[in-house]
């Protein structure tokens, strides 16, 4: 289960709409780190992510009048935080246009590899900001592709295919000793 | 919104599971200070604005009175702006936004008139323009819920009591041959 899905009480709910700063503190308290976890797992850069944490925040205050309850609070912010994330990607001028080719299905498995964290985090670290951030989605916050595809207004096939490679890449990365960058 | 089960990996579920396995990450230093600090401002220009636009209102409210202009009044819309006022209280934000509107538009009628005012009215006016921009601001500001609801409704009354001080200011000069100064220049959209 994503780290976000953390149940807010409706009577926090309705301190925070009442403008209650003990009330956004407890919030906070709250989805820290998974807010901080997302946007530094997709930007690779712990500035940044801190930025997002800040601006995430205080989107969420200014909008809370617009949550209507019909989907779980913690769904909500999480969406906050994806936009403004994607924002930032966007600002990087990542080519979102860069198609990639079907994996070729007749390739030999990658070998067998390690689940260390460390080297799974050294791993992740050396996926482009891109492919890393739809590999986290769909594996660990559970998006499907089309709504990744919907994120990043891109089609589904774009969804499936970074998903794809980088799941190769990362066997790939992680069946080898050398993996050896870490985030900023 | 995404669904909460880990549908997506079923062959690459070792690798999904590893993932989620990983600790989750936390800033070097709490982010809640700067925040906090964020926040308190926001909050203080929110109180500063809505105190001067209640001090303001009332200041012109009792100049209004001071000039006799309530109790010559014949409103516009034939309430007067406090009936207006506890009308709208029961109202949902659209119908206030469309009464809004209706003002707006019979407001816009008075200025193609382009009919002179006397200089009480005038300024009297351009008080209460004042008051309507500074409403504006906040409204922006303001979101969709009971704190923008309440801000329409004193707009909605700002502008009852600026229809009333023209259309009276109007009346006062077709009555009498003095000074006349032209109406303020301030243009409803």
């Amino acid at each position: 289960m994503t780290s976000f899905a953390i149940d807010v009480p409706q009577a926090l709910i309705a301190r925070l709409k009442q403008g209650d700063a003990k009330a956004y503190e407890q919030l906070y308290r709250l989805f820290e780190r998974p807010v901080y976890t997302l946007a530094w797992r997709m930007l690779g850069d712990a500035d940044e992510a801190r930025e997002i944490l800040h601006d995430a925040m205080l989107v969420l205050i200014d909008k809370l009048e617009q949550f209507r309850g019909e989907s779980p609070f913690w769904g909500w912010l999480r969406q906050i935080v994806l936009n403004e994330t994607l924002m930032r990607l966007r600002k990087r001028r990542i080519d979102y246009y860069d198609e990639l080719p079907e994996p070729d299905a007749s390739a030999q498995p990658p070998p067998a590899f390690s689940l260390e964290s460390a080297d799974l985090e050294r791993a992740l670290a050396q996926l482009s900001p891109l492919t890393r951030s739809i590999v986290w989605l769909y594996f660990v916050e559970g998006y499907t592709h089309e709504e990744i595809a919907t994120s990043f207004s891109r089609t589904v096939s774009f969804s499936k295919t970074q998903v794809s490679r980088g799941t190769r890449k990362l066997r790939e990365m992680l069946a080898s000793t050398d993996t050896q960058v870490a985030y900023g | 919104m995404a669904d909460m089960s880990y549908r997506n990996a079923p062959r690459d579920g070792d690798l999904a599971a590893a993932m989620r396995a990983l600790p989750l990450a936390a800033p070097a230093g709490s982010e809640w200070p700067r925040l906090a600090e964020a926040f308190a401002a926001r909050a203080r220009r929110r109180r500063q604005a809505r105190y001067a636009v209640a001090f303001a209102t009332a200041a012109v409210l009792a100049l209004a009175v001071g000039l006799g202009r309530l109790q010559l009044a014949q409103p516009v819309t034939g309430t007067s702006p406090a009936t207006v006022a506890t009308a709208t209280t029961s109202e949902g934000n659209a119908a206030l936004i469309a009464r809004n509107q209706e003002l707006q538009a019979m407001l816009r009628g008075f200025a193609a008139q382009n009919a002179p005012t006397d200089g009480e009215a005038a300024l009297a006016s351009a008080r209460l323009e004042d008051l309507i921009a500074m409403l504006d601001v906040e409204l922006g500001d303001a979101g969709t819920g009971d704190e923008a609801r309440a801000l329409w409704q004193q707009r909605l009354v700002l502008l009852q009591e600026l229809a009333n001080v023209r259309q009276q200011g109007q009346a006062a000069v077709a009555q009498q041959d003095g000074t006349v100064l032209q109406p303020a220049n301030w243009v409803v959209d």
